[in-house]
């Protein structure tokens, strides 16, 4: 019995200690925070983009910078239930929108900072010569008895889009029995890397960041809705505000365009 | 909204398609299943371990690792795919088999390990008796063994059924979402609780869903009980 206590009050300090550490930990880190650290909730689709430009951002201003990457609806919720974010980052104005008529956004600072555009793609070793003009229209010929790979038009924002331009081309009605609906852009595209469908829609900056896959038509970027990526300042953090500005800048533009952004 | 009991035709699709791959799953597993599991409960043999850990493997992985190595071995680019389709002309994945053979590599473990245990405990000995009185070795095997190891036969089929009901990563991975083809009811129930609004026919679905895995369950219980009675 003895032994026991003494077990439960040594488990106890070591708790202690350890809590108390934690919360040190946090003070230094809210200490920082108010200095140089910016929190960035970023979809996920600019991950690659994002590294590099927060790589430069940190080496111009000394900052450093926390990226948190998930799809934008789950970071517009985390915001909404109280997650500390300084900058949001994301895929579409909706959530965007979202988050501002909740009261988030300080100070109207929410601003358009890049665009995509959707492409179609076939494995690299496929006959499909890349486009002429009217290959789109080819489309169901093309696809066959196999199947064309994109998001799931009912829920993934690429497979919206995708299916707002294959309807503008008159072509969704032909080609609906063949889509082979994926749960996000990212496994449409694993999936014509993987040749298991001859082709696919996806984000032109998808399709740049595979060597397996080949461009072999684009949709133009009046047949969807606009696919902006939109930033808003979420906290009265001054390095907050230097990223925000950063995103937009001179300096930022070529790596927007090399990672096949449109500004 | 219209159909069988409110349920549009998609609901229907799913809720055939998973039955229909239930059933292909636990029909294509059991023979195998009854060999596998009697060569384990009775011989030990080189490499016994290995394969024991294979049949495992898909027990503690996460099922989308599973659906991805599925597809890395039997897809388009593997050499078993491009054989298949070479000399075929079939594409396992994002097909009607996927979401079978995904299946069948999920529950396989269940049914294996319950046919196993049960064999283990048919006594030894009444075996050698058949097989003293004459009766062949493939006799013994289906009037001798399969009838005392009956019940963990019984509920490893129906868990091998029931687990492939609720087969989720493996077959959104290896057989895709298509509607009338792969898309199971998990499936569909993960489709619709993307979309807003759509509260109402997931609650429908989980409430199928809910009630095929009861009577599934019920019925291998009456027949195990049907059987301790004979």
């Amino acid at each position: 019995m003895r032994l026991a206590y003494r077990y439960i009050n040594t488990l106890l300090l070591i708790s202690l200690s350890i809590v108390l550490l934690l919360s040190c930990n946090n003070l230094s880190n809210k200490k920082q925070n108010e200095k140089q650290e910016v929190t960035v909730f970023a979809a996920a689709s600019l991950t690659n983009v994002l590294h590099e430009i927060v790589d430069s951002f940190e080496v111009k201003y000394q900052a450093s910078v926390k990226l948190n990457l998930a799809s934008s609806g789950a970071l517009a919720r985390q915001i909404q239930l109280g997650a500390s974010a300084d900058v949001y980052l994301s895929a579409n104005t909706q959530w965007a929108n979202y988050i501002d008529s909740l009261g988030f956004v300080k100070q109207n600072l929410i601003q358009e900072i890049a665009n995509n555009s959707l492409v179609l793609i076939a494995p690299k070793n496929s006959d499909i010569q890349l486009f002429k003009t009217d290959i789109l229209l080819d489309l169901p010929v093309l696809i066959g008895e196999g199947y064309l790979s994109m998001g799931d038009p009912n829920h993934v924002p690429a497979g919206k889009y995708s299916k707002q331009a294959l309807e503008n081309y008159n072509l969704y009605s032909k080609v609906s029995h063949r889509i082979l609906p994926t749960k996000d852009v990212r496994t449409a595209l694993m999936v014509v890397e993987m040749n298991e469908a001859p082709l696919g829609i996806v984000f032109s900056t998808d399709a740049k960041s595979s060597e397996k896959v080949k461009v072999v038509g684009n949709f133009s970027i009046s047949s969807h809705k606009p696919i902006n990526y939109v930033a808003a300042v979420c906290s009265n953090n001054k390095t907050a505000l230097l990223f925000y500005n950063f995103l937009n800048s001179e300096e930022t533009l070529p790596i927007w365009i090399k990672f096949g952004f449109i500004k | 909204m219209n159909g069988i009991l409110g349920f549009n035709e998609i609901e229907i699709q799913a809720i055939i398609l998973s039955l229909k791959v239930a059933v292909y799953c636990s029909v294509i597993s059991l023979p195998l299943a009854l060999i596998l599991g009697y060569k384990m409960a009775r011989y030990s043999f080189i490499g016994k371990p290995i394969i024991e850990g294979l049949i495992h493997l898909p027990l503690v992985m996460p099922p989308v690792t599973t659906g991805y190595l599925l597809l890395l071995l039997l897809g388009s680019n593997s050499l078993f795919g491009q054989w298949l389709y070479q000399t075929f002309g079939i594409k396992l994945a994002f097909s009607f088999s996927a979401a079978v053979i995904a299946s069948i590599f999920v529950s396989f473990p269940l049914i294996v390990r319950s046919i196993r245990t049960s064999m283990e405990m048919v006594d030894p000995g009444l075996e050698d008796a058949s097989r003293i009185l004459g009766a062949s070795k493939l006799k013994t095997f289906f009037k001798v063994t399969i009838p005392l190891a009956a019940p963990g036969i019984i509920s490893g089929t129906i868990l091998a059924f029931a687990r492939s009901l609720g087969e989720f990563g493996a077959t959104i991975t290896f057989a895709g979402n298509i509607v009338g083809e792969t898309q199971t009811l998990p499936l569909a129930i993960y489709a619709y609780m993307q979309v807003p609004g759509q509260e109402g026919t997931t609650m429908r679905l989980v409430l199928v869903s809910v009630v095929i895995s009861f009577i599934a369950m019920a019925l291998s219980e009456w027949l195990i009980k049907r059987r301790k009675k004979a």
